[in-house]
C-alpha cells in the first residue's frame, strides 16, 4: 500500500466531516465566482450592447443617465429632442448612420422603441453583429410592429398576430396603463436573440408613434377620437426622439463630432462616447462591487476556520492513528502531508461542488435576471483570474492546516507512544 | 554478548527540578531473550519503553538498543531505526480502523524498506502469520473496526513481527483482555517470536504474566519513593 492510498482510505474513513467542511467551501466558492461572473457577464453585456456605436446624442441630462435610458431602458427619460435635430445629425457630412430611438409608449411591460428602417440596416450588437430576422421582416406599413426574440417568446406572439399599444411604461405606482386600444398593429417581423436589451423591445416606425397619439392631449386620450384609417391619411411627421444612436465614417472624428452636438445652437443637445461613459458608471458602482467581493471572501474565510477547526477537532480524534503510524516509520513530515492532503481533498470537493452549486443558481436565476435587469447571464467554467482565485485559496487553506499538522507532527512524540 | 538493549546509570526526567521518573543502575537483555517489566501504575513503564523505541532520550546515563547507542543518532535516525527494527504493540489501538487485518499487518512494509526486503512474501508470511493467531479467514479481509477487541491483539502480533524485527516492546497489550483471550494472547506472542528469535521487552503490572519470561525487573513504586523524599 502507498502513502497516497493509504491517505485516501484515511480520509474515506471521515468522509462525513470531510464533506461537510467541502460543503462549506463549496457554498464561499459559489459565491465568489457567483459575484465575479455576475460582475463580468453584467460588463460584458453592457459593452456588447454599445459596442457598435460611436456617440449616443440626446437632450442635456446627466451622461450616464442618458446611457441607461436610450440604449438599457433602464430609468425614464425626462425630456426629448427636436426631429429636426435628428435630421441635422443625419445630414452631417462625418455621419455614417444615426438611428432616431423614440420611447415611452410600451406593450406588456416590455418597451415599444419607435426608430426608422435605417435601425435594422445599421444597429450592432456585440461583435458588429447584424439583427437578423428570425421570420418576417422589418415594419413597412404603418401599424406594424416588430419584435425582440424575448418578447416573442415570452408572449407567444406570432407573425401577424394583432397587439395593441399602451400609453407609457410601467412602474411601480402605475400598473395600469391606458391603452391604444383603437389601433391595433400588426407584428410584421420577429427578431433573432441578440443577447442585449434590445430582445425585450418591440420596434415600430416614428411615424406610427406619432399617429396613434395623434389623437391624445397630455397623456389621454382626447374625446375627440380618429379611426386608424384617418390618422394613416394624415400621415403625420414625427416631431420628437428620445435619442440618437450615431455611426461615424471615421473614428478620428468622435471627439470633434461630440463637441460639435454639444454646441448645436437650436437646442440644448449632448452627446456621449457609450463606452467612456459606461466605463464611469461602472466606476460609480465600484464600491458596490468591492463590497461583494469583500463579502464573498469573508465568507471564505469563514469556510477556511471551518476547515481548521475541524482539523484540530481530527487531531483529537486520530491521535491512535498517528501515533500508531509514527510508531511504524511514517516519518513526521508524512504526518504533515496527511493534514495537507485532507484539505486539498476537501478544496477539490468544495471546488466541485461550489461550480455545480454555482451553475444551478444561474440557471434558476437566470430568468430573473433577465426579466429584472435584462441581464443575460449563464454558466461559465472558470476563466484564468478565478482559477488564480481557487489556487490562492487552495494555497491559504494549506497554509491554515499546516498548524494542525504541525502540532500533529509534534504531540505524539511530546506524549510518546502512549496513543 | 550481544544484548538487545543495555541501559547503564540511565536517568530520566520529564521536567528539571522535580524528581527524576526513572534510575536504572544497569538492566540489559541478552538478544533473543525475554525480559517482563513489572511496576505499579505511574512507576515510569510507559516512559521506559519511550526510552528503548527512541521516542525519548535520557537525561542522563547510555542507552543501547540491539548495540546502537541511540544517543548518536538524530531524531529522524530514532524514527528510521524504530521503524527498521522494533515491532511495537500497544496496549490498544493498535490498527488503522479502516483497513484490513491483511492491510494493518502490512503497514510496517510500506514505511521500511529494510523490512520490506526481509519480507520477500509478504502475503504468504501475513496468512501464516494470521493462521497462527488464530484468526478466522472470513475475518481477513473485513474492516478491523469489526473485530473484537482480543482479535485486534492479535493482529497487532503479526504487524509487530512482520518483516523480522529484532526486538518487539509491548506496553500492556493484555491488559483489556479477558483472562482466556489473554492467555491466548501470550501463547501466541510467544510461539510467533519463537520462530524469528525475536527479543521481547514485556511491560504489566499484571504479576500472573510474568511465569512467561526467563527475566523479570520490577520498577519501584513511585509512592514509596515520594514518601521517602520528604522525609
Ligand atoms: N508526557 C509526559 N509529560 C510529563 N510527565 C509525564 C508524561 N508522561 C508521563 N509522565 C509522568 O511520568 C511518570 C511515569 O509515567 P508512565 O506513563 O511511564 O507510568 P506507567 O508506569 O506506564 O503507568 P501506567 O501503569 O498507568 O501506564 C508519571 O508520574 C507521569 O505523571
Ligand atoms: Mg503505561
Amino acid at each position: 500500500m502507498t502513502f497516497l492510498t493509504l491517505a485516501l482510505k484515511s480520509a474515506w474513513h471521515r468522509k462525513t466531516p470531510m464533506l461537510l467542511a467541502a460543503i462549506s467551501v463549496a457554498i464561499s466558492v459559489a459565491l465568489l465566482f457567483g459575484v465575479d461572473t455576475l460582475r463580468k457577464q453584467a460588463k460584458e453585456n453592457f459593452l456588447n450592447t454599445v459596442a457598435q456605436t460611436d456617440l449616443i446624442a440626446g437632450p442635456r441630462t446627466g451622461p450616464v443617465n442618458l446611457l441607461l435610458y436610450s440604449v438599457f431602458h433602464l430609468g425614464q427619460p425626462t425630456n426629448n429632442m427636436g426631429y429636426d435635430s435628428y435630421q441635422y445629425i443625419k445630414s452631417h457630412p462625418q455621419v455614417d448612420w444615426a438611428i432616431p430611438l423614440s420611447l415611452g409608449d410600451s406593450h406588456r411591460g416590455y418597451r415599444v422603441i419607435g426608430t426608422e428602417a435605417v435601425f435594422f440596416e445599421h444597429y450592432r450588437y456585440a461583435e458588429a453583429h447584424r439583427l437578423t430576422f428570425e421570420s418576417g421582416q422589418a415594419f413597412h406599413d404603418l401599424y406594424e410592429v416588430v419584435l425582440g426574440a424575448e418578447v416573442a417568446r415570452a408572449l407567444g406572439y406570432e407573425l401577424g398576430d394583432r397587439i395593441i399599444l399602451s400609453h407609457g411604461v410601467p412602474t411601480h405606482a402605475q400598473t395600469h396603463l391606458p391603452a391604444h386600444d383603437n389601433k391595433p398593429f400588426r407584428v410584421a417581423g420577429i427578431l433573432k436573440p441578440t443577447g442585449t436589451p434590445l430582445d425585450r423591445t418591440l420596434q415600430t416606425s416614428l411615424r406610427a408613434l406619432e399617429a396613434i397619439h395623434l389623437d391624445w392631449q397630455s397623456g389621454r386620450p382626447s374625446p375627440l377620437q380618429l379611426s386608424s384609417e384617418l390618422t394613416r391619411k394624415l400621415a403625420p411627421e414625427p416631431k420628437e426622439v428620445t435619442a440618437v444612436m450615431i455611426g461615424l465614417t471615421s473614428k478620428v472624428q468622435t471627439f470633434r463630432m461630440q463637441r460639435q452636438i454639444n454646441a448645436y445652437r437650436a437646442e440644448p443637445l449632448m452627446a456621449i462616447l457609450p463606452g467612456a461613459t459606461l466605463a464611469r458608471f461602472w466606476q460609480s458602482l465600484r464600491h458596490i462591487e468591492q463590497a461583494f467581493m469583500l463579502l464573498s471572501w469573508g465568507v471564505f474565510v469563514a469556510a477556511l476556520t471551518g476547515i481548521l477547526i475541524s482539523l484540530l477537532n481530527n487531531l483529537q480524534q486520530r491521535r491512535h492513528e498517528i501515533a500508531l503510524l509514527r510508531a511504524i516509520g511514517m516519518h513526521p513530515r508524512g504526518i504533515l502531508g496527511l493534514f495537507w492532503l485532507d484539505t486539498v481533498l476537501i478544496m477539490l470537493a468544495g471546488l466541485g461542488l461550489g461550480l455545480f452549486l454555482l451553475q444551478a443558481a444561474l440557471t434558476l436565476s437566470a430568468p430573473w435576471l433577465l426579466d429584472h435587469y435584462g441581464l443575460h447571464v449563464q454558466f461559465q467554467w472558470p476563466d484564468m483570474a478565478q482559477l488564480r482565485m481557487a489556487g490562492i485559496a487552495i494555497a491559504v487553506a494549506l497554509l491554515a492546516s499546516t498548524l494542525p499538522g504541525w502540532l500533529a507532527a509534534r504531540q505524539n512524540l511530546q506524549k510518546g507512544l502512549q496513543p | 554478548m550481544s544484548f538487545a538493549f543495555e541501559l547503564n546509570d540511565l536517568r530520566f526526567g520529564w521536567q528539571k527540578g522535580r524528581p527524576d521518573v526513572l534510575h536504572i543502575d544497569r538492566l540489559a537483555l541478552p538478544k533473543g531473550e525475554h525480559l517482563f517489566i513489572q511496576g505499579a501504575s505511574g512507576s515510569g513503564k510507559s516512559t521506559l519503553l519511550n526510552l528503548l523505541s527512541g521516542v525519548l532520550l535520557p537525561s542522563s546515563g547510555k542507552i543501547y538498543v540491539l548495540d546502537q547507542d541511540m544517543q548518536g543518532l538524530s531524531a529522524t535516525q530514532r524514527d528510521r531505526f524504530r521503524a527498521d527494527r522494533l515491532g511495537i504493540i500497544f496496549q490498544q489501538f493498535n490498527l488503522l480502523p479502516f483497513l484490513s487485518p491483511i492491510q494493518n499487518a502490512q503497514l510496517p512494509l510500506t514505511f521500511s524498506p529494510k523490512r520490506k526486503k526481509n519480507c520477500a512474501h509478504p502475503d504468504t508470511r501475513i496468512a501464516s502469520l494470521l493462521q497462527q493467531l488464530n484468526l478466522p479467514k472470513p475475518l481477513w479481509h473485513q474492516p478491523a473496526s469489526q473485530l473484537s477487541l482480543g482479535q485486534q491483539q492479535r493482529i497487532a502480533i503479526a504487524r509487530a513481527l512482520i518483516g523480522d524485527p529484532d526486538l518487539i516492546i509491548a506496553d500492556e497489550p493484555t491488559s483489556a483482555l479477558d483472562a482466556g483471550h489473554r492467555d491466548r494472547f501470550m501463547q501466541c506472542l510467544f510461539d510467533t517470536a519463537q520462530n524469528g528469535h525475536t527479543s521481547i521487552v514485556f511491560v504489566s503490572h499484571d504479576p500472573t504474566l510474568a511465569h512467561y519470561f526467563q527475566h523479570q525487573f520490577r520498577l519501584p513504586d513511585p509512592a514509596e519513593t515520594a514518601t521517602g523524599d520528604d522525609t
